[in-house]
C-alpha cells in the first residue's frame, strides 16, 4: 500500500466523523436518555476508525506499492458517475419550472450521452419512450403529485 | 386443526386474480434481475417498492416476495451458464454447475438448480406455515433486553458472516445505526435533526435502500459498457431441462437435509442465502463418498445449494415477520415495505393480521409452481445471447428509483436523501465497508432504541443485570459475542485475507 492508498482509507473515517460531529453539534443538550445509545455507537465508531487507520497504517508500511487504476478511465468514469447524482439533484430543483416529464426527458438523454449511446433514433425513443411512461404510471396509477412545470408541459 | 383454519385463512386471500398475477409478474421480473449479475435482489425489490404503493399491504407483499424469491432461481441459470452468478447465494452454484456447461450438461444444470430450488422454497414456506405460530408465541415471552439484543444481532452477525474487513462492517453497522437514531426520541426530544420536519419521523427507510442498493449499484455499473455481454455456448435442449428436474430425487438425503440447514441459517438475522449455500455445500461435500467429484460437475452439489438458498428465505422472512428483525437484506426491504403500509412487524402482527401473514406464505408457496415452469422457460431462453447495455439500463433504473424515492411523501427532500445515501453507498463499497450494514443499522435502530430506553424505565440504573438475569438474553448474548469473536477469529487464522463470495449484498 503506497500513500495514496493510505489516504484513500481516510475517505470512509473523515465522512463518518465528520457526521458523527455534525449529529453531536445539534444533539448535545439532551437528555441521558436520548443520548445513552447514541454515545455507545459513537465509542463503537471511534475505536473502529481508529482500528481501521491502524491496520492501514500497517500495512502501508509493510505492503510494497501497487499499481493504480488507469487515471484517464478512471476520471472520465468519475465524471459520469458525479453527473449521475448531480444532475438529479439540479434537475428536482427546477422542476416545479421545467416539469416533471421535461426535466426528467432531459435526464435520461443527457445520461445516455454521457454513457456513450451514440444512436440518434434510440437516444429519442428511450427518453422520450421511458420519460413519458414513468410518468404517467406514477402520476396516473400511483397518483404522485409530479409539478406539470410553468408551461403545463407536464 | 389451527393449521388447517391458517392454511384456509391464507388461501381465501391469497388465491385470487390480483394476487396470482402479482406473483407471476413478479416471479417473471425476480427470475430477469437474478439472471442478470450485478443486479441484486435487494436492488430489485427496492426499485420496485414504490410500485406497491397503491396496492393493499397483502397485494404489495406478495409481490415484492414473489421477486425476493425468484432471484435465487434467475441467478442459479447464469452461474451455470456463464460462471457468472446472478446473485451472490448463487456462487456455489456455479462450482458444479459451470463443469456441466462444460461437459454439455447444461440443460440437466439447470433442471437439478431449478427443481432444487423449488423443492427447498416449498419444505421452507411448509415448515414456516406450520411453525410461524409457535415462534410468535414464543417471540411474545420476549423482553426488551431480548429484542434490544436481537436487534443489535442483525448488524454484529452481519459483520461476522461477510467475507469483508469485519471492523468496516462493524463501523459501517454502527453508523447506520447511528443514522437510525434521528428523529423524535420517545422521550420527545429532537435528536439529530437540524430542526428539519423531514427528519421529525426519523431518516426514512425507502430513500436509504433505493440509494444504498440502487443508486449505488448503478454507480458501480457506470464502469462497464454492458452488465453482462455473453454468447452462450450452451445447446438449447429444454428435454435436458426436464430430465435434470429428476435428478435432485437421486439425491434425497441432501435434497431434505439441505433446506432445514438453509431455513435454519435463514433465521438468524443478517445471515443470508449466501451463508446457507456455502454452509450446504461444505457439509455435503464433507459427508460425500465421492470427495473428489465436487468442482467438477457433482449435480450433488448443486443440489445441497440452491435447495438450502431457496429455503433460506422462509426463514428469513419468519425472522422478519415475528421478530420485526430482517433475516436477510432483501428481507430489510421488506420490512421497510411493511413499515411503510401501516403495519408494525413483530409477534403481534402474526394474530392480528393473520390474513396476510398466511396469505403471503400460500402465495410463497404457489409462486414456488410458477417460478418452476418460468424458470424452465428463461434456462432455455438464455441458453443463446444475453445482452445489456448500462448506457440503457442505468438511465431507467435512475429514473425508477428518483420517482420512487420522491413517490413516499411526494417531496424532493427524499430525492436528496436518496441521492447523499447513493453516493455515500458507492463510497463505501469502493473502500471495501458494507453498505447492507448501514441498511440494516438504519433499520434496526429505531427498535434498539426504543428497547434501550424501556429498560432505562423498567429497571432504572440496574438496567444491564437484564441482560444478564434474563436467561434468554444472556444466551442471545452469548451467541453475539461468540459471532463476533469467532469473526475476529476466523480472519486472524487467515491472515485477514478476504472471502468475497460470503458477501451478503
Amino acid at each position: 500500500m503506497n500513500i495514496s492508498d493510505y489516504r484513500r482509507e481516510l475517505v470512509v473515517p473523515a465522512i463518518m466523523l465528520a457526521c458523527v460531529a455534525a449529529y453531536w453539534f445539534d444533539a448535545s443538550d439532551l437528555s441521558a436518555w436520548a443520548l445513552a445509545f447514541p454515545a455507545a455507537l459513537t465509542a463503537i465508531i471511534v475505536i473502529a476508525v481508529a482500528a481501521i487507520l491502524f491496520q492501514a497504517h500497517r500495512r502501508s508500511v509493510h505492503t510494497a506499492t501497487r499499481e493504480s487504476d488507469d487515471p484517464h478511465t478512471a476520471g472520465s468514469h468519475g465524471a459520469v458517475r458525479a453527473a449521475l447524482v448531480i444532475a438529479p439533484a439540479v434537475l428536482v430543483a427546477f422542476w416545479d419550472h421545467l416539469g416533471a416529464t421535461l426535466a426528467l426527458l432531459l435526464y435520461t438523454g443527457g445520461m445516455m450521452v454521457a454513457l456513450k449511446e451514440r444512436r440518434p433514433l434510440w437516444l429519442l425513443a428511450v427518453s422520450i419512450g421511458l420519460s413519458v411512461a414513468l410518468v404517467y404510471l406514477f402520476r396516473g396509477v400511483l397518483y404522485l403529485r409530479l409539478p406539470y412545470g410553468v408551461l403545463g408541459l407536464g | 386443526m389451527d393449521l388447517l383454519t391458517n392454511l384456509q385463512t391464507g388461501i381465501d386471500a391469497a388465491i385470487a386474480f390480483d394476487p396470482i398475477v402479482l406473483m407471476i409478474v413478479g416471479s417473471a421480473l425476480g427470475m430477469i434481475v437474478g439472471a442478470t449479475p450485478g443486479l441484486s435482489s435487494g436492488m430489485a425489490v427496492a426499485v420496485l417498492l414504490p410500485l406497491t404503493f397503491t396496492m393493499t399491504p397483502l397485494n404489495g407483499m406478495i409481490f415484492l416476495t414473489s421477486i425476493y424469491v425468484s432471484v435465487t432461481y434467475g441467478g442459479a441459470i447464469t452461474a451455470i451458464l456463464l460462471n457468472t452468478p446472478g446473485a451472490p447465494e448463487n456462487s456455489v452454484t456455479a462450482f458444479d454447475g459451470y463443469p456441466m456447461t462444460q461437459q454439455g450438461r447444461a440443460g440437466e444444470a439447470i433442471g437439478v438448480a431449478v427443481m432444487s430450488s423449488a423443492i427447498g422454497g416449498l419444505l421452507s414456506y411448509v415448515v414456516m406455515l406450520v411453525g410461524i405460530g409457535a415462534v410468535a408465541a414464543a417471540a411474545l415471552q420476549f423482553g426488551p433486553a431480548e429484542i434490544f439484543l436481537i436487534a443489535i444481532a442483525g448488524v454484529a452477525v452481519l459483520g461476522a458472516v461477510s467475507g469483508g474487513s469485519l471492523v468496516k462492517t462493524l463501523a459501517s453497522g454502527a453508523f447506520g445505526l447511528l443514522i437510525g437514531t434521528i428523529g423524535v426520541v420517545p422521550t420527545g426530544e429532537w435528536r439529530g435533526t437540524f430542526d428539519n420536519p423531514f427528519l421529525a419521523e426519523g431518516v426514512q427507510v425507502i430513500p436509504v435502500l433505493i440509494g444504498m442498493f440502487v443508486v449505488s449499484e448503478l454507480l458501480v455499473l457506470v464502469g462497464r459498457d454492458y452488465v453482462v455481454d455473453a454468447r452462450v455456448k450452451a445447446q438449447r435442449d429444454l428435454g435436458a431441462i426436464v430430465k435434470g428436474f429428476r435428478r435432485p430425487f437421486r439425491h434425497l438425503a441432501t435434497l431434505f437435509r439441505s433446506p432445514f440447514l438453509g431455513m435454519g441459517i435463514g433465521l438468524i438475522p443478517a445471515a443470508g442465502a449466501t451463508l446457507a449455500a456455502f454452509a450446504s455445500y461444505s457439509l455435503t461435500r464433507r459427508l460425500s463418498r465421492k470427495l473428489r467429484s465436487f468442482g467438477q460437475g457433482n449435480p450433488d452439489g448443486i443440489v445441497a445449494c440452491e435447495s438450502a438458498n431457496n429455503a433460506c428465505s422462509g426463514g428469513a422472512l419468519m425472522t422478519t415477520l415475528v421478530l420485526g428483525v430482517p433475516g436477510s437484506v432483501t428481507t430489510a426491504v421488506l420490512l421497510g415495505a411493511l413499515t411503510m403500509q401501516g403495519l408494525q412487524p413483530g409477534p403481534q402482527l402474526i394474530y392480528e393480521q393473520m390474513p396476510l401473514v398466511y396469505g403471503l406464505i400460500v402465495a410463497a408457496i404457489v409462486s414456488q409452481v410458477f417460478m418452476l415452469l418460468m424458470a424452465a422457460g428463461v434456462g432455455y431462453g438464455l441458453s443463446g445471447a444475453l445482452t445489456v447495455p448500462t448506457r440503457i439500463l442505468v438511465p431507467c433504473l435512475m429514473l425508477f428509483a428518483i420517482l420512487g424515492a420522491f413517490g413516499l411523501r411526494n417531496s424532493e427532500f427524499d430525492i436528496y436523501l436518496m441521492l447523499g445515501f447513493g453516493a455515500f453507498g458507492y463510497v463505501l463499497k469502493v473502500h471495501g465497508y458494507s453498505p447492507a450494514a448501514v441498511v440494516m443499522g438504519v433499520i434496526l435502530a429505531p427498535i434498539a432504541d426504543n428497547e434501550l430506553i424501556r429498560m432505562f424505565q423498567l429497571y432504572g440504573s440496574d438496567w444491564y443485570l437484564a441482560f444478564f438475569q434474563r436467561p434468554i438474553a444472556a444466551g442471545i448474548l452469548a451467541v453475539l459475542v461468540m459471532a463476533i469473536a469467532h469473526g475476529f477469529w476466523r480472519r486472524h487464522s487467515r491472515g485477514n485475507a478476504t472471502n468475497p463470495g460470503l458477501i451478503e449484498e
